[in-house]
């Protein structure tokens, strides 16, 4: 091999990295490690400024291998690799240093030594990298078909775009019916429209869209495969079916808490939203003193979000009633309204103007139930009201379904802590998964109204078409190989490889394992387990771990 | 027919529509008046609620997006005309002069160091001054320095007695040979396909808000100031300080919401973000130094968002911030420059005040001012607050086929939310020119 | 005590990175101040964590080892956390047969979103390091002694045998052996410990006879094992061929080792 000849940037990141510890000091000892040829501070390496001065960097100084010492590779990497490969360097031979997340952000009051560490961090970096290897890409053509998973509002949105697109879509639907949760709704804030009216004709275009195929009452049995070329097997009636699909689409929304043990809840006398939403519907509301209590089981310390939607739809309704009955007689207790953006404080304005009145309570003091009245402490009045009532109606959160967290396993996607889904990036990528290939939209992430819905519907659509119109994805060249004359076919690797990424073949020096490419993930558990270590573990590999060790450990 | 897309606006929701759009292997001009990309969020000290440094997660978007294939970034330019409709529309972009030649300029700096004039800064809302020849800011992209027509020397103060121009420094010191002073305007006409409008938002003038004494006492500073003013990359490094004279570090602050919004006599609607980046910037004063103690005087809390209220919950537990339900009546000021709230605590039912170090004024957002310009060239229609007009049932499209609206022009909304949009846009546009 | 104060462990760690590498970063973002006595390497999984990089970390003069995955059941690649913990076991056998305290061996999952929750393991895990004391103090050992075992314990980790055992423990509780006996853990820590018990004593055999020739009985002393076991050691590497009579010091043979395998090494 040539010789090596490393480049170092170690960034201030402003003052994020160099207000903490010695930059330039740290920069400087990088130019005295082995095969480090060139090293500088940026201010911001990942800057225009900073991108050209690596691209100069590699140039004047003949580079063949480039460390940036600065934030997280989660965020940064693909920015510093295409970087490199612009400027000719295989991206490949790139390695990334985390001096601020996990060094000046965390020893903020201890300079000196978080200035070592990142001395330290960098010298196991350059001895990682003296050992990198070259990698070229490998591409994997992209199934030309996309599988949603649950057919309401924010699926049947992201079917019909995708579908009017040009691509085939399979939806899949456990219900017997399409339309989901607005399927029980009356009418829609703030339009007041009927949710039927908004549902019905969505369901009919994509029952007859020539490119979609529904399949309702059905369950995802099985997820395999990797971006582009996913095997989902759908369970429906007793039967299996394995569908091939480039993309996944989780649009499997969510459901109304049922306030078991709640405001003496009985479905009667004390309903919920969504109930109150039939009987609207039915016509049947006769009541005329009516209660609303807001945040029933939510904002509360066993589930301490807030679920966005209640606060309009119990506006929404006790404008309903009083359109029903002007003379009804409609309390809302709530906490902290949520009427955020232009239409839901119009909307209340004009609620408040119909005589409705709005009752704000405390946790620490919360309304009581009991027959014929609501009694409620109002803390902007500061006394305790005896609310006559004839109905109690309870706005309760939406929570994800109970099998998110199976669907979630046979995806290999995350949930957070309330049990919805979790997107990649909560600010950035807000509806992609961080495996690729893979997305969500709609009451499956977080509760979310119809608007916002639809609207993050057809973004999923926007990220899925990606990979769909390119018709090819880029695999990371992070993937196992074998030694095939290290190997002895004991099948260790196959039995243990969680994707079947790894196999064992015939060969003419007899069985010999070697690995799929396209289905591995890079975990390297094939490596750390065969019995010859045989098996290589790209850009993860033996001696490069152990390179950094030693160099971490040298003094 | 075509099947480029044009946007116009290169803030977040800008950026986001056009990579996905050039990612599906689609042309994009992406528009933007000022001289970089980046938008309001480029602005930002950090995001809600996970505290990311903003610039840090979007100078990786800026830079994918300007480097694209697919993309041709028009900075420092404006639509000017657009013609023809859905699948067909012809555009006019008037790109204005930098006098820097954008292909020679490696933006070095040399001549920011030496220009002799100042102005302004006001990617800092105005807080400090920049040069006239200058770099939007310090991640701009693309990094091409640009001069100040308004602030030159050379080009205000014409010729000296013997006829010779009055400065020429930054064409001397530019080795790049980059300075021109005969760069013209250039129109440039595009056919597009689809059109989205991805122009943001302005923050809305509290001056006119007289009670709050903005303008009037200098420790009052409205939020977007407060955010230059706590960012590393801001006119005092980072430093949080007052601005009066005695530069003092404040140790209360308060943050006052709903300023200019949720006010029949101002803006009727609730900015929607105002609650959470109040929060977030009491957390950050908070870990700038340890001892300073916030209030935010709010009307309700609005944090319905992804993990929104376990922030709020984390600013009262871990970071001093408390949270006053109130109506602010007044702000006046004592003999220290320290600014001295007036408000009826309506929990208390009492009228009360407090004196503070630091007032932060969390102003309503409003369309930018061009949005009336941009309407009347697009021919959409605007709702009552001025934001382009879509419905609750096609949160994208505007009122004309084939021209699209996402992130806050259309309406108050977040960053994740705009990011869903901008999204939600490309997929629109592809429908048209798939 | 003061020198227990003075004392700052040096830690390796370990961290996947999809959960617990994450999750450090989420410590970073959310500005957590912990104690900067931890080196992390980045890999993929905790499940490529290799019993060998765990003793070279200690023969490296490391104080303590931290390996970090994601919670069971959250991992990326479904079940490399449950490798990891059959991995760290064997790792951790392999340093109580070295005499090193296995305290100093980590084992703990940080989910992506637990940043409160990694800066928390790791000034937890440093203050244990620290009462520890340094590499050797807490054993009461020089280090030339531990790293000779350890030394044995790198040849062993890396060698056929027990990496035979060790990877296919999953498969033996869970399917069985080729003879379909389902084998419990108790079970299979004892075959393992049994397994290393002899794999130490032969690495240690071979590293004595590397210095020079030996024999049985000062070898016995060496390592302190009882003299018959050695000599049944010695032989089953004189019949691998590794193994060479090279002298007879009066009645008592000298063993040493077979010269093309040397080069070999």
């Amino acid at each position: 091999m040539s010789e090596v000849r490393i480049g170092v940037f170690v960034c201030h990141c402003g003052s994020n990295i160099g207000g903490w510890l010695d930059v330039p000091e740290v920069a400087e000892y990088a130019r005295s490690l082995p095969n480090v040829v060139f090293a500088q501070d940026n201010l911001y390496t990942c800057s225009e400024a900073g991108l050209s001065q690596i691209k100069n960097g590699i140039k004047e100084h003949n580079l063949n291998r480039v460390i940036v010492a600065s934030c997280t590779p989660r965020t940064h990497e693909p920015l510093f690799k295409r970087v490199c490969q612009e400027s000719g360097l295989n991206p490949s031979l790139f390695e990334f240093v985390n001096i601020r997340e996990q060094c000046s952000w965390v020893h903020m009051q201890q300079r000196e030594a978080a200035t070592q560490k990142a001395k330290d961090l960098i010298r196991a970096g350059a001895a990682k990298a003296s050992l990198l290897e070259p990698q070229e890409d490998i591409y994997v053509d992209v199934e030309p078909r996309a599988l949603i998973i649950g057919g309401g509002i924010a699926g049947l949105t992201t079917a019909l775009t995708i579908a009017n697109v040009g691509f085939d879509v399979k939806l899949v639907e456990k219900e017997k019916e399409l339309g989901g949760l607005l399927r029980h709704l009356y009418k829609l804030y703030p339009s007041n429209e009927e949710a039927a009216a908004v549902i019905t004709p969505r369901i009919e275009a994509v029952r007859n869209h020539p490119r979609i195929e529904v399949f309702n009452d059905s369950t995802v049995r099985d997820v395999r495969g990797f971006v582009g070329n996913y095997d989902v097997i759908i369970a429906s009636d007793g039967k299996e079916e394995t569908i091939k699909t480039g993309v996944i689409i989780v649009a499997t929304g969510a459901e109304e808490l049922k306030p078991q043990g709640l405001y003496s809840y009985d479905g009667q006398k004390v309903i919920t939203q969504m109930e109150l939403e039939q009987l609207l519907a039915d016509g049947n509301v006769s009541a005329t003193k009516v209660a609303m209590i807001l945040c029933a089981g939510a904002r509360i310390p066993e589930r301490t979000y807030c679920s966005r939607t209640c606060c309009m739809t119990a506006i929404k309704n006790a404008v309903l009633i009083k359109k029903q009955s002007p003379e009804a007689q409609v309390y809302i207790l709530y906490r902290d309204l949520q009427t955020y953006g232009t239409e839901y404080e119009e909307y209340l304005r004009m609620s408040k103007e119909m005589g409705i009145r709005y009752i704000k309570y405390s946790l620490s003091n919360p309304p009581t139930v009991s027959d014929g009245g609501v009694k409620v402490y109002h803390e902007l009045l500061g006394r305790e009201l005896n609310l006559e009532t004839d109905l109690v109606v309870l706005a309760t959160p939406l929570v994800p379904h109970s099998d998110a967290k199976e669907l979630a396993k046979k995806l290999k996607v995350p949930l957070e802590q309330n049990k919805f889904f979790l997107e990649a990036h909560v600010k950035l990528r807000p509806l992609d998964f961080a495996t690729d290939g893979i997305y969500l939209c709609g009451c499956a992430s977080w509760p979310t109204d119809v608007e916002q819905t639809i609207a993050q519907a057809l973004g999923a659509a926007s990220r899925a078409l990606i990979p769909l119109t390119k018709g090819q994805v880029k695999v990371e060249p992070i993937v196992s190989s074998v030694d095939q004359d290290k190997c002895i076919g004991c099948g260790i690797c196959e039995y243990l490889c969680p994707y079947k990424a790894i196999a064992v073949f015939p060969t003419d020096k007899g069985d010999r394992a070697s690995t799929i490419v396209a289905s591995c993930k890079g975990c390297g558990v094939c490596s750390s387990h065969c019995p010859m270590m045989a098996i290589t573990m790209q850009n993860f590999n033996d001696d490069q771990i152990t390179a950094q060790i030693a160099a971490l450990a040298a003094v | 027919m075509s099947d480029a897309v044009l946007v116009i606006g290169g803030g977040i929701a800008g950026i986001q529509a056009s990579l996905d759009l050039a990612d599906m292997g689609k042309h994009v001009y992406l528009v933007e008046k000022s001289p970089s990309i980046g938008g309001r969020m480029a602005q930002l000290d950090k995001t809600f609620p996970t505290n990311d440094c903003s610039i840090c997660i979007l100078a990786p978007k800026m830079a994918d997006c300007y480097d694209h294939s697919n993309t041709t970034i028009l900075t420092y330019s404006e639509v000017k005309e657009i013609t023809g409709s859905a699948g067909d529309f012809t555009v006019t972009v008037l790109k204005k002069a930098r006098y820097v030649d954008a292909k020679k300029c490696t933006g070095c700096g040399e001549c920011t160091e030496k220009c002799p004039a100042k102005a302004p800064d006001l990617f800092n809302m105005g807080l400090g001054t920049r040069k006239a020849a200058y770099l939007y800011f310090l991640q701009a992209v693309p990094r091409v320095a640009l001069i100040d027509q308004e602030y030159c020397i050379r080009m205000t103060k014409g010729l000296t007695k013997d006829g010779k121009p009055r400065c020429g420094v930054c064409k001397d010191v530019c080795q790049a040979g980059a300075i021109d002073f005969d760069q013209q305007d250039e129109e440039i006409t595009l056919n597009v396909g689809a059109i989205i409008i991805a122009t943001g938002f302005d923050p809305y003038d509290p001056t006119s808000l007289t009670e709050y004494g903005y303008r009037r006492y200098k420790n009052v500073v409205t939020a977007m100031e407060y955010e230059r003013l706590i960012c590393a990359s801001g006119p005092t490094g980072g430093h949080l300080k007052r601005l009066s004279a005695d530069d003092r570090d404040p140790k209360t602050i308060a943050f006052i919401q709903c300023v200019g919004s949720r006010d029949l006599h101002h803006n009727k609607y609730c900015a929607s973000v105002c609650c959470m980046h109040s929060t977030k910037e009491a957390i950050l004063a908070n870990e700038h130094d340890p001892e300073i103690h916030s209030y935010i005087f709010y009307i309700d809390i609005r944090a319905s968002g992804k993990g929104f209220q376990d922030y709020v919950a984390r600013a009262k537990k871990e970071y001093n911030v408390t949270y006053i339900r109130s109506r602010v009546a007044e702000i006046a000021q004592d003999a220290g420059e320290n600014p001295v709230i007036w408000y009826e605590d309506t929990n208390s039912r009492q009228v009360k005040s407090m004196t503070v170090d630091l007032v932060v004024l969390a102003t309503c957002m409003v369309p930018r001012t061009d949005a009336v310009g941009l309407a009347a060239i697009t021919h959409t229609a605007l709702d009552e607050y001025k934001f382009f007009q879509t419905s609750p049932l096609a949160p994208v499209d505007t009122t004309i086929p084939g021209i699209f609206a996402c992130g806050y022009c259309q309406g108050p909304m977040d960053i994740p939310e705009s990011v869903a949009q901008a999204s939600a846009a490309a997929a629109r546009a592809a429908e048209i020119v798939s | 005590m003061d020198n227990q104060n003075d004392f700052e462990p040096r830690i390796l760690g370990f961290c996947c990175n999809w959960c617990s590498y994450a999750g450090a970063d989420l410590a970073g973002v959310s500005r957590m101040q912990y104690r900067p006595n931890v080196r992390v390497i980045r890999v993929m999984c905790s499940g490529r964590i290799d019993p060998a990089f765990v003793i070279e970390g200690f023969l490296r003069r490391m104080d303590g080892v931290m390996v970090l995955g994601c919670h069971l059941g959250d991992c990326h690649y479904l079940t490399g956390n449950y490798e990891a913990i059959n991995m760290i076991n064997e790792a951790r056998k392999l340093l109580e047969y070295s005499g090193i305290n296995s305290g100093r061996l980590l084992l703990d999952w940080v989910s992506a979103s637990e940043g409160a929750r990694f800066s928390e393991v790791v000034t937890n895990f440093t203050e244990e390091i620290r009462a520890l004391g340094p590499l050797g103090a807490a054993e009461g050992r020089d280090f030339s002694e531990l790293e000779f075992k350890l030394r044995a314990a790198q040849a062993t980790a890396r060698g056929e045998k027990l990496r035979w055992v060790a990877a296919k423990q999953t498969e033996f509780m869970t399917e069985g052996n080729k003879y379909g006996e389902v084998f419990s853990r108790h079970e299979l820590n004892r075959m393992l410990e049994g397994v290393i018990a002899d794999e130490m004593a032969v690495n240690e055999i071979l590293l004595l006879m590397k210095e020079r020739p030996l024999s049985v009985k000062e070898m016995a002393a060496a390592i302190d094992l009882p003299p018959p076991r050695v000599l049944r050691y010695v032989s089953a590497l004189r019949k691998k061929g590794l193994v060479d009579l090279q002298s007879l010091d009066g009645n008592s043979p000298r063993y040493a080792i077979r010269v093309e395998e040397e080069v070999q090494q």
